[in-house]
């Protein structure tokens, strides 16, 4: 198990916006959470990722205990995570928004960053892995053709693409997509789909995505959490959640 | 956890606190074998500097809920509401009552004037534009000040009826020091039946929620924000001019420091909250009191003890006395 | 290194020309006009510093006048000779602790440097885990402190009276110096991966955080190297005026350093550095302001002493409201920019 949640659970006040969340996601593979809006599944996401600390429960990574730490060092250990509406940083360009996720890999220090002498300091030879790395990140996306754009001038579709490679140019072994086909049309869906696909396969990691897209998620996902007011109400493979009467019941309930 | 319990009960939190103070009076009083007369005037004096301390407090901390930001004028529209009733009553021989009053009516304005040129046209501006603004406002009004009225000290008038001394026994104290605390209780029982009864004041507390959503529900967020302005003035203008009755001497800058504390004063009772606007104030009113009083060799330090508070409340209990965590949007 | 471009020396040589340009201008000028250029320069090194939390991190600091004040006495305590001090201190003896140490004026500079950042870090430990409007307060509320401090420290820093008798700093060359080397440090640290993660998280903090980066290590390492730009910059302040008391460094003396990062563009060195002499040489000019006047024989009556500081003030609120981008917004002048090439949408960009 790549990931693994023990009765995670997380209250405002008196709200319990998730409540005993047990997730298993082993290596590899895409895998997603389902359910209507208010469900509780970006509150999830923000509890792996460590921007909330839990209430309750625990969240293991890799079999270590990784609740409620910090989310740059949850980051460091390996999971990345975009935004359910994207947050590029607006006014840097597609390459300054990648390399600046290669920082936490950064081994020189600040002194040796700021006086940065060939062969004393080894920071020019890492800003220069930095560079190479993100070039090869934008070409193996196809955004190197907007690399020196400012990012926040991408079209919509591309700016989710710039997301994921900002979350990817991190080296995460899991990443987490908060709604990726949000505001897509069945046909950009669709490419998302192959993209993420194809993510998976060429940087060997296991996907973690939230989706209110149910073409989207029968198509690529194995396994399928369906979360709703909080609770996990059904898992299993797609074909069995699509016939699930309770997960029909809780999409037709809200309205959806 | 001390919070929650401070927040059920409002008043058993005051009296712990002021239990608190008492115990640490007294143990001190013993040790610098101060006498029992003199202690207890020290005491009127710090609740009375506490009281004009929650006055202004509450300024910061309503403009803090509605429009998240530091009004930094706060301190110096203080400072104006001071040369306001110092003209009156020197210039337009006003007895005191109608200075107050027409003190009280023409503040405002300049708080009203603030808000409408520096502040609203920032709405939605990067939050350092609009802090920066706010410093920018601040500085024009001490500047205006120090030009309009010279930077020289000018006397606050006599006005004996505040000033005049009364004992009891045998402490003695200006009527100010208890008219003070009397003003400000009164003030603060009707604000916050205000704010929480009448249609207007949950309206208020529409806006300090989410201004959007108010705007949406049909809500004048620029006349609650402009109301918002009002009452913080209103309050300075009080606050000040009893400021003056009990500190004589009146320069543009003497609304900084005061302006400072205040702010403290708010975040260490918890910014947004009233009564926790004014427990910071008695904090702060009293602890510096007191200080100078048990330690007069470090007296020249008193300025120093409100943000010696901050920091302490700051890493204890971030979000103040009686305010709740707030987890950031993500 | 292979690519020593044409870029590299183009920059060495502005940097020579601006030396050698102070080094001659530092004989042919008068001390009035030196002074005021020396000034200029002082002025650069403290808002660049304060650029650094403000306009580069996206914090909001107000405790430069602290900084400087802190980098101001090491200078005046360690370089006035100490045959000299005794007559200052008539209100009580100077600590014998300090009293006989003497320092060279690099070495008193460095100390101040070092000493504010130290505070910074203290200061800065608690208060940058919060929201970011309270620093504003807490940095404000500290400069008073140390300038409360200072006022009372009468063994240590004569109170009130303030140290007289610095050796007076007039050297153009030394204090340009000073400000390339700041410059300089600065543009390596902000296009350096650290500068990349400080412009990150004043773009978004939560996202700078989900990358990776530690908010409160860089946060923090912002604050303190300002401070300490901030300390070096005060030294030289202390020794350009020769005096060195409580009162000039009242809280206020920030603003003048907000206003400049504002008018030359939160974001950007170069800017800075532009609206450093704007502002330096505007505020002596505007002196005239203080002055009466007589227009066709008749006395203009708003002439009068505070004018200046109204104008300043006015003008400050002007930038900001109808010119929130100041001079450079956030960005740089570079000599593509300087020749105009049209390429802007192109290729290249400036370090590569």
């Amino acid at each position: 198990m790549i990931l693994r949640t023990e009765n995670l659970t997380m209250r405002f006040g008196g709200v319990t916006a998730v409540d005993s969340l047990n997730l298993n996601v082993p290596e590899g593979g895409v895998f997603a959470i389902i359910g209507p809006n208010g469900a509780g599944k970006t509150t999830a996401f923000n509890m792996i990722t460590g921007a909330y600390a839990p209430t309750g429960g625990r969240i293991f990574f890799e079999d270590k205990d990784i609740t409620a730490r910090r989310p740059d060092a949850i980051t460091k250990a390996g999971i990345a995570r975009t935004f359910q509406n994207i947050r590029l940083f607006k006014d840097l360009t597609v390459f300054e928004n990648v390399i600046t996720a290669k920082h936490l890999h950064l081994k020189s220090n600040l002194l040796q960053a700021v006086f940065r002498i060939p062969g004393i300091s080894p920071y020019s030879a890492e800003e220069r892995t930095f560079r190479r790395q993100t070039d090869e990140l934008l070409e193996k996306l196809g955004l190197s053709d907007q690399r020196d754009a400012i990012s926040s001038s991408l079209p919509y579709g591309r700016q989710r693409k710039l997301e994921i490679a900002r979350a990817l140019a991190t080296e995460p072994k899991l990443l987490l997509l908060d709604e990726p086909a949000a505001g897509m049309n069945p046909q950009e869906t669709e490419e998302l789909a192959r993209f993420i696909e194809r993510v998976r396969n060429e940087f060997r990691l296991t996907i973690l995505l939230i989706e209110h897209h149910m073409d989207l998620v029968m198509d690529i996902s194995e396994y399928i959490y369906v979360m709703d007011f909080g609770v996990n109400i059904a898992r299993g493979a797609p074909a069995e959640i699509q016939g699930d009467p309770k997960v029909i019941s809780a999409y037709l309930g809200s309205g959806e | 956890m001390i919070g929650k319990i401070f927040r059920n009960n409002l008043t058993s939190a005051i009296l712990v606190i002021i239990l608190i103070l008492l115990a640490i009076v007294f143990y001190a009083a013993q040790i610098g074998h101060m006498e029992g007369p003199v202690l207890l005037q020290h005491l009127v004096n710090g609740i009375s500097l506490g009281s004009l301390f929650a006055l202004i407090a509450i300024g910061y901390t309503m403009v803090y809920t509605i429009l998240s930001m530091i009004n930094f004028a706060h301190s110096d529209i203080f400072m104006i509401s001071l040369y306001f009733a110092f003209f009156s009553i020197t210039v337009f021989n006003m007895p005191w009552v109608l200075a107050l009053i027409c003190v009280a009516a023409a503040t405002p304005l300049v708080g009203l004037l603030i808000e409408r040129l520096a502040y609203r046209p920032l709405r939605g501006a990067p939050k350092n534009s609009v802090l920066i603004s706010a410093i920018g406002a601040s500085f024009l009004l001490e500047n205006a000040a120090t030009y309009l009225f010279g930077g020289r000290p000018k006397a606050f008038p006599d006005i004996p009826a505040l000033t005049r001394v009364i004992s009891v026994g045998s402490v003695n104290f200006q009527v100010v020091s208890i008219v003070i605390p009397i003003i400000t209780a009164a003030i603060l029982v009707i604000l916050i039946n205000f704010i929480h009864h009448a249609k207007t004041g949950v309206a208020m507390r529409a806006v300090a929620k989410d201004y959007e959503i108010a705007r949406v529900m049909g809500v004048n967020v620029n006349g609650i924000i402009s109301l918002t302005f009002i009452i913080g003035s209103v309050l300075a203008a009080v606050g000040g001019f009893m400021w003056g009755a009990k500190y004589p001497g009146v320069t543009p800058m003497m609304g900084v420091m005061p302006g400072l504390k205040c702010f403290v004063a708010a975040v260490v009772g918890g910014i947004g909250d009233i009564n926790g606007a004014v427990i910071g104030g008695f904090i702060l009113g009293l602890g510096e009191v007191l200080i100078v009083a048990l330690f007069p060799g470090i007296s020249g330090y008193r300025d120093a003890f409100a943000f010696v508070v901050l920091i302490v409340i700051l890493l204890v209990r971030p979000s103040g006395i009686l305010g709740s965590p707030v987890a950031e949007k993500v | 290194m292979k690519n020593i471009n044409g870029k590299t020396v183009l920059t060495l040589g502005v940097i020579a020309f601006t030396l050698i340009l102070a080094f001659i201008l530092n004989g042919a000028l008068d001390s009035y006009v030196r002074r005021i250029l020396n000034l200029c320069a002082i002025y650069a090194i403290i808002s660049l510093s304060l650029n650094l939390v403000n306009g580069f991190t996206g914090m909001f600091s107000l405790g430069q006048a602290g900084f400087m004040a802190i980098g101001a006495y090491a200078v005046a305590i360690f370089t006035v000779p100490a045959e000299l001090r005794a007559s200052g201190f008539y209100l009580e003896p100077m600590m014998p602790l300090l009293a006989n140490i003497e320092l060279p004026l690099i070495a008193a500079l460095l100390l101040g440097g070092l000493l504010a950042a130290l505070v910074a870090f203290v200061i800065g430990f608690p208060v940058l885990r919060l929201r970011g409007d309270y620093l504003a307060i807490a940095t404000l509320g500290f400069s008073e402190i140390i300038r409360i401090l200072f006022t009372n420290m009468q063994s240590v820093t004569n109170g009130a009276l303030g140290i007289k008798n610095v050796p007076q700093l007039s050297n153009m060359f030394l204090i340009y110096l000073a400000a390339v080397i700041t410059i300089a440090l600065l543009h390596l640290l902000l296009t350096s991966s650290y500068g990349r993660a400080l412009k990150a998280i004043r773009e978004d903090e939560i996202v700078a955080e989900a990358m990776g980066i530690n908010l409160l290590k860089h946060k923090l390492a912002a604050f303190v190297i300002s401070a300490f730009f901030a300390g070096v910059g005060g030294g030289l302040y202390g020794a350009l005026l020769g005096t060195v008391d409580p009162k000039n460094f009242i809280f206020t003396l920030t603003y003048n350093f907000v206003l400049i990062i504002v008018l030359g563009g939160l974001g950007s060195i170069s800017g800075t550095v532009i609206a450093s002499f704007i502002i330096t040489i505007g505020m002596e000019w505007l002196r005239f302001f203080d002055e009466p006047l007589k227009l066709f024989g008749i006395e203009i009556l708003i002439f009068r002493p505070g004018l200046r500081m109204v104008v300043f003030s006015v003008l400050l609120m002007v930038i900001v409201l109808f010119f929130q981008k100041g001079i450079m917004g956030q960005r740089e002048i570079s000599f593509d920019m300087l020749r105009r090439i049209p390429l802007r949408f192109g290729k290249r960009r400036e370090d590569r």
